[in-house]
């Protein structure tokens, strides 16, 4: 479909943003990996597109305090190949490296992709296993909130997702992804980090939003993780945590979850010992 | 005879090796030691690669065979084609510098836009254009009452010798479509009217102002439904939509032989529907001169001549003369291009209604939804064979779907390429073929790299393969003790075609032992150790190729000629310039022309110069498809370029002063022979046939000369293919591991060019297995309508590639060339199914129907039945 008509703005600061950002039907361009096509299908609108790249408040990653600060533009290419990333929180490098393709990773940014409302993506399950939060700039000034409450809800309306603040809890994490052949977003996706308390554990595209599946966590407690207790660890949700997907049944999917989650688990086993 | 090439082992990404080895494969060493071929000027030259036992049987390709090794500097006869070359064409399509249908902008363009049909299937009450006329920057807004003195499209291959039905056409020949329609709509995305604007933009907004009222129809999708008592019409002259009931081998014999056999086994088919995805869609723009009376089209074709004569006689009723057709850069093709399409028609009557250059490119999801889309065959296929393996019979029944209009070729291409191929390698007493073509409320359906071929291949191999299932015996075996023998040749395979040339046991051998296939139990072993079921899979094909000779191809159904033709020029200088009535879609014809011409007359391919898709510069040709340009096209440069030789030898007798039959011409020069110092060379005689000073009567000056070339017969490549795949036992999904594929396409031209044609044409195949699927809902809707939805394959999903070719020279044409662009495609389908199969066989699996998608493959391995 041909590209429908948009004003396109690119402000000077983080502040004139945010003014930009209040008005109707203004939305963030950063990667432009997920909104420029949906734009370009139909399946997005914009009136005005406020582009933030060159915003170099939201780039860089660092660490302090035993907290990864990763900047909303960091690009996925950047994400997955990072050493302190790749060190403090694999699960979150893993799910960087397993989007898209090279093109796409190299423009694709962090932000964009926890963001993105229109179907699951890799990065939130991630985040959500490493217990992360997210920095989001607002017209009321900055906050932060849980990554389980922010993917139940999104980058609220006028603000901007400015970063990423992830647990630096060492490398006993995985995630693991079966890949949509069309789209290569997850058909399903699960992420794990095993802590003191416990793992814990959050998969995507077999439930309706990136989720942390709390009584698989609770049922797998002090292990073992074998495939068998993980399948089971499954089967004992309730039948309607796990929707259908494009072609898929939610049957296959929740079985496909448990499978991702016991490999994952395995894997971040096997680094921990 | 057959000789096997060394382009062995692994390739993708590295470059193929392709060795020379001796003539006869009894003394071929598994491993040759391989001089460099890629190492350029300065390799030996490979032409000794092919051999030719039979001399009398290929004849002309005898003479090629015959030539003396070449000196590295000098380029001699035959020292050229052969040999590994870089497409010339490569670096402006990898810098994105060729120029494309959507790269064309004509002063003063205006922009198409085209308003497809939302719906499968009503009748059209009313169209109200009123409110997009109105629309910025709208110039035109047209509807089939617009052109009611245009034609329909014609259909030019219908199903050959059997009773037909299709929509109507003024000259009494088969219909296909309206370039818009005015009734009904019979699919969605059929187009109803378009508007042109300034821009593309304006002319895409102004397509929603269009109001169009719907008497909404029943929908049928499937076309075993379409044939059902009750099932929805689509069309008034084709009843029960039953385009036609073909048939072709023995049925009384086949139903006997299977009637008395003592195994018999009995698979139901679906070859799903596949959508062609070139990565350029189609474009078209139109230019009328209304000075001259003269109309230019620009489009994405593979046929310019063809569409040419089409056009203009058949649908705009124009003089021929008032048309030029230019083929620019096209971005692939894989059998799309072919084919009429209403906007070709569009562009050039709103040029003339407006006075101004009208362009049209359309997007993803329009080509979805209006390209020709693949396959789609659903089948009961039985074969019947003794106890120790002989296959005694083979019969199919099956139902196209030629989609809700007949395309340009499609009905032929359903029937005869499908039908009659279904014995592949093997030699079978009773065959029989029955399909019943209908048409349904979904896209047209066309080509397919592998176009009927592939579906034959796929029925025929996933039967052998049941069939040493019911028998208990090694699949690999029941194929050799069914191969047609090499003293059968030429082979009558009883279905209609008549092979030309084969060795298939050789062939055969040569893909089980690059596989390791001996090796698999161990390999299945381990594989479980790791969750993982490893399964192996043979498949084995014959594509004809090559169409072909035009008296048979219209007894065959084909309304329309099918030979090629080249012409040759040497200018004063010294160059050489080869035009060509193909048109090159994507398969390096500038290299490989250039190298016929340059391997015939003994000089530099550099020298030469290729032009061909611009119907005012090229000598008449039919078009690329079916791989047959380097069996079609090739031929008539090498013939021709034959002429040129021919007329320089007269001329050098005249220059050198001594009679013709002591006049030598080697390395592109003439001497005396056995006095190498009375020398001409070939741009000395080049600049002396422009003066033409001193030439008797009987010696034209100059050198010009063309060669229409009509083969004998058509050709048919072959090879067999083994695919290895793992299956993940929790999730179900399939990865193929390795994939084996030793293929024939007779003499080879430039190997790098055929070795990509290869990989290219397995991935494809292995789409169709693994992933590809046109879905369309219970209303007709396309649910894949883009690369959102369809899912394509892509470098990370396919493994290294074994390959290998062996030489079977066809003696159909002066190369001994056989096609090879689409062969690969043809068996990879059923090579990966037998290999899943063969994983999950001891669940008691027989069969599963492509794509293998993983939660199919999932519930199979938990026991569920298809």
């Amino acid at each position: 479909m041909i590209l429908t008509e948009f004003d396109y703005v690119r402000p000077l600061g983080l502040d004139r943003a945010l003014d930009l950002l209040a008005g109707p039907g203004a939305r963030v361009l950063a990667g432009g990996q997920s909104l420029l096509p949906g734009l370009r299908a139909g399946t997005e609108r914009a009136g005005l597109l406020v582009d933030v790249r060159h915003l170099d408040e939201l780039r860089g990653i660092s660490a302090a305090d035993g907290t990864l600060r990763i900047g909303a533009l960091t690009t996925l290419a950047e994400l997955a190949a990072h050493p302190l990333v790749r060190e403090r929180a694999p699960e979150l490098a893993a799910a960087a490296r397993a989007n898209g393709d090279p093109q796409v990773r190299n423009l694709g940014t962090a932000g964009g992709n926890l963001a993105d409302r229109g179907r699951p993506t890799d990065l939130p399950v991630a985040a959500l296993a490493a217990g992360a939060e997210v920095e989001l700039a607002g017209p009321g000034g900055r906050t932060r909130t849980g990554v389980e409450e922010f993917t139940a809800g999104g980058v609220p309306a006028g603000s901007v997702l400015t970063a990423l603040l992830v647990p630096a809890a060492g490398p006993a994490a995985a995630f693991e992804k079966a890949a949509d052949r069309a789209t290569r977003y997850p058909l399903c996706a699960a992420a794990v980090r095993i802590t003191a308390d416990g793992p814990r554990i959050a998969v995507t595209g077999a439930t309706p939003r990136a989720l942390r599946l709390r009584g698989v966590e609770d049922r797998l407690r002090g292990g073992p993780y074998t495939t068998e207790a993980v399948l089971a660890a499954f089967r004992a949700e309730p039948r309607e945590l796990f929707v259908p997907g494009r072609g898929t049944s939610a049957e296959y999917l929740g079985h496909l979850a448990g499978v991702l989650t016991a490999r994952a688990l395995a894997r971040a086993a096997r680094i921990t010992a | 005879m057959t000789a096997v090439t060394g382009e062995t082992a692994v390739t993708g990404g590295t470059t193929a090796v392709d060795g020379a080895t001796a003539a006869d494969t009894a003394a071929v060493p598994d491993t040759v030691a391989v001089p460099d071929a890629t190492a350029g000027p300065d390799a030996a030259p490979l032409r000794d690669a092919i051999a030719v036992e039979d001399a009398t049987a290929v004849e002309d390709a005898t003479a090629v065979q015959d030539a003396p090794p070449a000196a590295a500097d000098v380029p001699d006869e035959h020292a050229v084609l052969g040999r590994p070359m870089d497409a010339r064409e490569d670096p402006q399509l990898l810098r994105g510098e060729a120029t494309y249908v959507a790269d064309i902008d004509l002063p003063g363009t205006a922009h198409m836009a085209i308003l497809g049909s939302p719906v499968a299937h009503a009748k059209l009450l009313s169209i109200d254009t009123k409110a997009a006329e109105q629309m910025p920057g709208v110039l035109k807004v047209a509807t089939a009452a617009d052109f009611t003195d245009v034609m329909p499209l014609p259909c030019i291959w219908i199903p050959g010798g059997v009773e037909s039905h299709f929509p109507p056409h003024p000259y009494g020949l088969p219909g296909a479509r309206p370039v818009l329609t005015g009734d009904a709509v019979r699919h969605v995305g059929d187009p109803i009217a378009v508007v042109v604007a300034e821009t593309p933009r304006q002319a895409a907004a102004a397509l929603a102002a269009i109001s169009v009222e719907y008497e909404p129809l029943p929908v049928v999708t499937r076309a075993d439904a379409a044939l059902a008592e009750g099932a929805p019409q689509l069309h008034e002259a084709v009843p029960g939509n039953l385009n036609a009931y073909w048939t072709c081998g023995d049925k009384d014999r086949t139903d006997a032989a299977i009637a008395a056999a003592e195994v018999t086994v009995e698979l139901d088919l679906v070859n799903q529907r596949t959508i062609n995805s070139p990565i350029e869609p189609r474009g078209a723009v139109g230019s009328y001169d209304a000075s001259t009376g003269e109309y230019t089209l620009y489009a994405s074709t593979q046929g310019p001549h063809n569409h040419r004569f089409l056009l203009s006689a058949l649908v705009l009723g124009i003089p021929f003369n008032k048309l030029r057709v230019i083929a620019p850069t096209v971005g692939g093709s894989f059998g799309t291009k072919g084919y009429l399409y209403p906007d070709m028609a569009l562009v050039l009557l709103l040029s003339k209604a407006l006075g101004r250059p009208v362009k049209w490119v359309d997007t993803r999801t329009g080509l979805m939804n209006s390209t020709v889309q693949g396959r789609d065959h659903r089948q009961h296929v039985t074969l019947a064979g003794t106890r120790d393996g002989r296959i005694t019979a083979v019969r199919c029944t099956s139902y196209a779907n030629l989609g809700a209009y007949p395309s340009t070729i499609g009905p032929g291409v359903a029937t005869a390429l499908m039908g009659r191929s279904i014995t592949g390698m093997y030699a079978i007493d009773a065959a029989f073929c029955e399909v019943y073509a209908a048409f349904t409320n979904t896209v047209s359906l066309g080509a397919q790299r592998g176009s009927g071929r592939a579906e034959a291949a796929f029925l025929m191999e996933r039967l052998v393969d049941r069939y040493a299932g019911e028998i208990g015996m090694d699949p690999a075996e029941v194929r050799r003790r069914n191969l047609v023998p090499k003293e059968a040749f030429p082979y009558d395979n009883g279905l209609g075609w008549t092979y030309d040339s084969g060795n298939y046991r050789p062939n055969f051998d040569r893909a089980i032992e690059l596989s390791g296939y001996a090796d698999m139990s161990a390999r299945k072993a381990e594989a479980r150790t790791r969750g993982k079921r490893l399964g192996v899979g043979i498949a084995t094909y014959v594509a004809i190729c090559g169409v072909g000779p035009s008296t048979r191809m219209s007894k065959e159904g084909m309304l329309g000629g099918t030979w090629e033709s080249a012409n040759i020029r040497v200018h004063p200088t010294g160059e050489v310039t080869v035009t060509v009535g193909s048109a090159s879609t994507g398969q390096s014809h500038h290299t490989v022309f250039a190298m016929v011409a340059a391997d015939e007359l003994g000089i530099d391919p550099d020298r030469v110069q290729v032009y061909e898709g611009d119907t005012l510069k090229a000598p008449y040709g039919q078009g690329t498809y079916g791989s047959r340009s380097y069996s079609m096209a090739a031929p008539a440069v090498a013939l021709t370029a034959r002429k040129i030789k021919a007329k320089l030898i007269k001329a050098g007798a005249v220059f050198l002063g001594v009679p013709e039959d002591k006049v030598v011409y080697r390395g592109g020069a003439v001497h005396e022979d056995g006095n190498p110092e009375n020398t001409k060379s070939f741009a000395d005689l080049a600049m002396a046939m422009w003066y033409g000073w001193g030439l008797p009567p009987e010696i034209e000056p100059a050198l010009d000369e063309t060669t229409h070339f009509d083969p004998p017969d058509f050709n048919y490549p072959f090879g067999t293919h083994v695919a290895v795949v793992e299956v993940d036992e929790l999730t179900g999904e399939t990865e193929v591991v390795a994939y084996t594929a030793v293929d024939d396409a007779g003499n080879v031209g430039n190997p790098k060019i055929v070795h990509g044609q290869i990989e290219g044409s397995i991935v494809h195949g292995l789409g169709q297995a693994l992933m590809e699927a046109a879905e369309y809902d219970e209303n007709g809707i396309l649910i894949s309508s883009d690369l959102n939805h369809y899912a394509l394959p892509r470098a990370a999903d396919v493994p290294f590639f074994s390959l290998d070719r062996t030489v079977t020279p066809s003696p159909h044409n002066p190369l001994g060339a056989k096609g090879a662009g689409e062969i690969a495609t043809v068996p990879p389908a059923a090579a990966v199914v037998n290999a899943v199969v063969d994983a999950l066989s001891d669940l008691g699996v027989r069969h599963i129907d492509m794509p293998l998608t993983p939660e199919k493959v999932w519930r199979r391995l938990q026991g569920e039945t298809q």
